[in-house]
């Protein structure tokens, strides 16, 4: 005479050949995974970019006022004619 | 008179269980793959297509183990992915102690246990079983067996029935259990023992005949 779970035992063995069912994921996964390996490395991308922004408007303002800057020498060659008089 | 016998027969129960553990042989040395050890180191370095072989090497284990966690084809896709993805996140942590696969495997168990962990609200404690439950046949075909006992072990609470489902259709001992979810040995006994008495009640509540059989 069996009791429920030798009933259990014996359904649990047919149950194991069970086969299993044919999957593919590979595609998905590593779609996942460059999704994923982006969002990662977004907060480092964005810092980078927007340090690049910031060196490049800090060099157009540095070129900019060199431009405007006057040859301090201009002022001793005006002084010059005056000097050999 | 009688508990007392049925006390004897509970622990008799454990104890086979128990002795089953202690005859089971570990294995001293595991074995490693050579293509793995190649495929890992490749795809440590950021080769994607290393991966790629690595998941389409193991896929189908790894389908048939979460085919014991979900009988839904796109939830069990979503599982089997789930897996893959956190192993590839924790592959640096792999310290090659272990095959591959059984690595896997644990990531794989403990993926399907957060499964039915969140979905543990439909859940409901003494539930009376269908008449299709309650009533189990000598099934000859492996898909309805398993659809049965899949349909029996949901009226358990996740933990019992993770522990029943990785005694039952994967046919891990309790050394097995304790290492893939990171429990004592002694926890998974208690569980298994607990378990399988409950499932004992369940049956026996629903009014299975032993002459039934």
């Amino acid at each position: 005479m069996k009791t429920p779970l030798d009933h259990i035992d014996q359904i649990a063995a047919c149950a194991r050949r069970e086969a299993g069912p044919e999957v593919d994921v590979s595609a998905a996964v590593m779609q996942e995974l460059r999704h994923k390996m982006f969002a990662q490395d977004r907060p480092l991308i964005l810092f980078t970019a927007g340090s690049m922004i910031t060196a490049a408007g800090a060099m157009a303002y540095s070129l900019i006022i060199i431009h405007a800057l006057s040859n301090p020498l201009n002022v001793l060659f005006e002084l010059t004619p005056l000097l050999g008089q | 008179m009688f508990a007392y016998a049925l006390h004897w027969m509970e622990c008799s129960d454990m104890n086979a269980m128990m002795a089953r553990d202690n005859e089971s042989v570990r294995p001293a040395t595991p074995v490693f793959c050579v293509e793995d050890q190649r495929d890992i180191a490749g795809s440590l370095q950021g080769d994607g297509e290393a991966y790629a072989r690595l998941v389409r090497r193991y896929q189908g284990e790894i389908a048939r183990q979460m085919g014991r966690f979900t009988r839904d084809r796109a939830v069990l896709e979503e599982l089997v992915q789930e897996v893959f993805v956190e192993a590839y996140m924790s592959l640096p942590g792999y310290k090659q102690k272990a095959p591959f696969l059984h690595w896997l495997r644990r990531i794989a168990t403990r993926t399907g246990y957060r499964h039915w962990k969140k979905t543990a609200r439909q859940w409901k404690e003494n539930v009376e079983l269908s008449d299709t439950l309650a009533d189990p046949k000598v099934y000859s075909e492996p898909s309805e067996a398993a659809e049965y006992l899949y349909g029996l072990l949901e009226q358990l609470n996740p933990a019992d029935r993770l522990v029943l489902t990785l005694l039952y259709f994967e046919e891990c001992d309790t050394y097995e259990i304790a290492e893939r979810m990171g429990w004592s040995r002694t926890l998974v006994k208690v569980r298994a023992f607990r378990a399988r008495n409950h499932l004992r009640n369940l049956l026996e509540q629903a009014g299975f005949r032993k002459e039934a059989v």
